[in-house]
């Protein structure tokens, strides 16, 4: 496919030494890659597992997504390509990924530590992160981690904020931005971490606190704690690549749980619930 | 909707007489006080309490239903109006979960 088209340009994206490159063919395409993937970009000279090419082409702007000669996005809207790519992406950091154990949670995090806030699609994490992130937080991912053995660190997947589309009612409540800033479609839309709070660093910082946030309709904000087994068999149900744990065994994902504050969060408003966080752990929020 | 009939019939006529054995797919990791069974080929993990371990332990020395029940009403002579209750729950949740097979042996 690409012999036909002149390249605009070419960058290697990824984290934890898992590496995918990623060759554009349309000069519109840069800006939407690097929209997705500007945390995630390393140099030229890393070697990546494999390459994807990006095109636009035609009087309608199609946009398509190759593996080889496989595609796996053929359309007009930018959010379903961008969906396409940045999941092939995690696809491709994840499926031979031994250095650690990887999480379906949001993450936000400091010099202190992180907070990790595991969960299925749907259960609102990256709203409530995009939250905690227009509170003060720093921001790190909203949708995976890996967590390693050594000093319980966390390495966080940070692309921008991808939302359901009925999240929009609650973004808005408290953050302005307009169409331009984001891409969206009929399924959700994809927001910059930067818009919430420009001020970000790249940490990895070690696990410091569990939060299973649960967004439940007309319902008084609760922490409760979670006993170490309890918590680690929700952590289990939030496993990305079961793969790793019959390679790391579950002793360490264990460890992890007996090592570090579990509590699951119900909540059905923001109202006070920033203070409640800062005053339960006051080194982390 | 047929999920739910299958456990509520479990729970109707479970024969006492009925033995289970373990699944070896599943792991056992012991926290303090509480343990949580584990699948190998998956990342299914299953919170025990204590009375749901006990039954697992019990299930492992090949005791029937009747068999757990009992030992369990001896131990702890204050539950024993809800022990039998508690074990049939425990069973089929683990049944449920493919923590526990139905052995054909009576």
């Amino acid at each position: 496919m690409s012999a036909v088209m002149n390249r605009t340009g070419s960058r290697t994206v990824g984290f934890c030494d898992q590496y995918v490159t990623i060759n554009s063919y349309g000069e519109e395409l840069e800006s939407l890659v690097d929209f997705l993937c500007c945390d995630l970009q390393v140099g030229p000279e890393t070697e990546a597992r494999v390459s994807y090419d990006v095109m636009v082409r035609g009087r309608n702007s199609m946009l398509s997504l190759w593996h080889g000669d496989q595609y796996h996005y053929f359309g007009e809207c930018r959010y379903e390509f961008a969906y396409s790519l940045i999941n092939e992406i995690i696809y491709q950091c994840i499926v031979d990924n031994g250095a650690g154990h990887a999480i379906h949670a949001a993450a936000i995090g400091s010099e202190n530590g992180a907070v990790l806030l595991p969960g299925k699609s749907g259960f609102g994490k990256s709203t409530l992160t995009a939250w905690l992130v227009s509170k003060g937080c720093n921001y790190l991912t909203d949708e995976l981690v890996l967590l390693s053995g050594k000093n319980k660190q966390l390495f966080p997947f940070t692309r921008p904020f991808s939302m359901k589309i009925g999240s929009s009612a609650i973004m808005s409540s408290f953050l302005h931005y307009g169409l331009e800033d984001i891409i969206s479609g009929k399924g959700g839309f994809m927001l910059p971490h930067r818009l919430v709070n420009p001020e970000f660093s790249p940490l990895t910082p070690a696990l410091a606190l569990i939060l299973f946030p649960e967004y439940r309709s007309g319902a008084p904000t609760e922490l409760s704690r979670l006993s170490s087994a309890f918590g680690c068999a929700q952590l289990m149900e939030c496993y990305v690549n079961a793969r790793n744990i019959q390679g790391l065994g579950i002793s360490q994902l264990a460890e992890f749980s007996r090592n570090t504050p579990m509590y699951k969060l119900v909540y059905s408003s923001f109202d006070g619930l920033y203070e409640q966080l800062q005053d339960t752990f006051p080194t982390l929020f | 909707m047929s999920f739910i009939f299958i456990i509520y019939y479990l729970l109707r006529t479970m024969e006492y007489s009925q033995k289970f054995l373990l699944n070896p797919e599943f792991k056992v990791e012991k926290f303090d006080n509480e343990i949580l069974l584990y699948a190998v080929s998956n990342t299914s993990g299953i919170y025990l309490n204590e009375t749901a371990y006990l039954v697992w332990e019990m299930c492992a020395q090949e005791q029937t239903v009747e068999e757990i029940i009992t030992l369990l009403e001896d131990t702890y002579p204050l539950q024993k109006e809800t022990i039998r209750e508690d074990v049939s729950a425990a069973i089929t949740s683990l049944v449920e979960y493919g923590a526990l097979i139905v052995s054909s042996d009576e």
